[in-house]
């Protein structure tokens, strides 16, 4: 009686166990660009997070994302495509983020990002990571018109209203100039 | 003997009125129903599946379990592929559940279509973001996160990765329209009390000083301008009355005289 008690309790303790085993190492990868623009030949800040929601470290963690944007149509001005990072203890994040600078315009479909990581130095794990999708890379021009400061066009304008605005001025003066004692007697 | 044939009847009679009962047909088709709920319930998880999710804005939201109403709420899926056969992730639903009854949804989400398709030993992140309502600040809700997946063999999954309930706060960090208004309307309303309140002692002191000139006036013939008025004028005054004394005085001098 007692032996089957205690087997009982063997098998509910085992139960609760399973409920709360310690889980591998478990990245979630996630890209997104930071910029609300893409234009071709300026600055653009892409972001990659990785979390690991497991219940142990994970090792040699890689992102790999040379091939989504090909060296003939994009620079890269700062950061690297593919990072190595060598443990990523568990419950912790990581954010590693790239500038690049699209050379051409048009629509681009940004994929996923390939990441890689070990759990217990032997299950070599490939993940990757969402996609951003389809965007589109803005015209220098088109941008420029929405957005850049627009000195020229103000100067153009200045010229445009000078003949009413400054010509009547120089003649008022003009005018001004020929009664100078009219005006010194009015006023005393 | 006489004893058992009763018996005998009466248990006879009793299985007739039973049987009758039977063949009234009250008995509801019960059974079906359930079979058909049980039908729906077997769309479950795969063995071959492995779900994570975290909440990646607000990164507190995995502890505390709280929103803020109007700023983006973003968390991520994480599909791992344990077995031999392709998977291909469909779409993740997202909904608002009532707290206490989770099969009442308050408010379901634009479900985000992937179309992933899993290797095995391979594993996908997918992303989702929405925005909480105002109307569903300082309130308790439902998340609930079901993700829909296919096997290579067209059998259909469906995981839960996220049923919690959770806060939603409202937001009260930046400015809000409606304190700005309630400001710019006490301003006013002070604007308006200072114009009104200088406006009434305004008054009263007027009302003392015309008192006190009622009091001091004597005329203003000391005062007049004559340039101001016409000659024949002046005269013409001056003829029909010269003395510019009060009557009181002039009746005074009569009796005098």
């Amino acid at each position: 009686m007692k032996f089957s008690l205690f087997a009982l309790l063997f098998v509910v303790v085992s139960c609760v166990d399973v409920g709360t085993q310690t889980r591998d190492a478990f990245i979630l990868a996630h890209k997104q660009p930071l910029s609300t623009y893409a234009v071709e030949n300026m600055d653009f800040v892409l972001e990659y997070g990785l979390y690991n929601v497991g219940d142990k470290p994970a090792q040699k963690v890689t992102i790999d994302d040379r091939h989504s944007f090909p060296t003939n149509s994009f620079d890269i001005v700062k950061g690297l495509l593919f990072v190595h990072f060598e443990q990523i203890p568990a419950g912790s994040n990581v954010t590693h983020s790239v500038v690049i600078r699209p050379r051409a315009f048009g629509f681009f479909n940004y994929t996923a990002a390939q990441v890689t990581y070990y759990t217990d130095n032997e299950n070599h794990h490939v993940t990757l990571t969402n996609t951003p999708g389809e965007g589109y890379i803005y015209r220098q021009r088109e941008y420029d018109r929405r957005f850049a400061p627009k000195y020229t066009y103000f100067l153009v304008f200045f010229l445009i209203v000078a003949p009413t605005t400054l010509g009547s001025f120089l003649l008022f003066q003009q005018s001004k100039a020929r009664f100078p004692n009219v005006i010194k007697k009015k006023s005393t | 003997m006489k004893l058992s044939t009763v018996f005998l009847l009466a248990a006879l009679g009793f299985c007739a009125v039973y049987a009758a009962d039977v063949v009234d047909g009250e008995v509801t088709d019960d059974a079906p129903k359930n079979s058909q709920e049980d039908d729906d319930l077997t769309i479950g998880a795969s063995p071959d599946a492995g779900l994570a999710f975290h909440f990646v804005q607000p990164s507190d939201a995995n502890v505390v379990r709280e929103f803020y109403t109007g700023k983006p709420v973003k968390y991520l899926i994480g599909f791992q592929n344990k077995g031999e056969k392709d998977f291909v992730v469909k779409y993740a639903e997202t909904s608002f559940r009532f707290p206490t009854d989770h099969s009442y949804h308050l408010q379901n989400f634009t479900r985000g279509e992937y179309n992933r398709r899993v290797a095995p030993k391979e594993e996908v992140t997918l992303d989702y973001g929405f925005y909480a309502h105002e109307t569903f600040a300082g309130r308790p809700v439902g998340l609930v996160v079901n993700v829909h997946y296919q096997d290579a063999d067209g059998n259909v999954f469906v995981n839960n990765v996220y049923n919690q309930t959770i806060n939603i706060m409202e937001d009260d960090s930046g400015f809000s329209g409606e304190t700005g208004f309630l400001f710019i309307f006490f301003v006013a309303l002070s604007i308006g009390g200072l114009y009104l309140s200088n406006q009434f002692l305004s008054k009263l002191s007027r009302k003392s000083g015309l008192s006190k000139r009622r009091v001091v006036e004597q005329g203003t013939s000391s005062e007049v301008d004559f340039e101001w008025i016409p000659r024949d004028a002046v005269k013409n005054k001056e003829k029909r009355s010269p003395a510019t004394v009060s009557p009181k005085a002039r009746k005074s001098a009569k009796k005098a005289d």
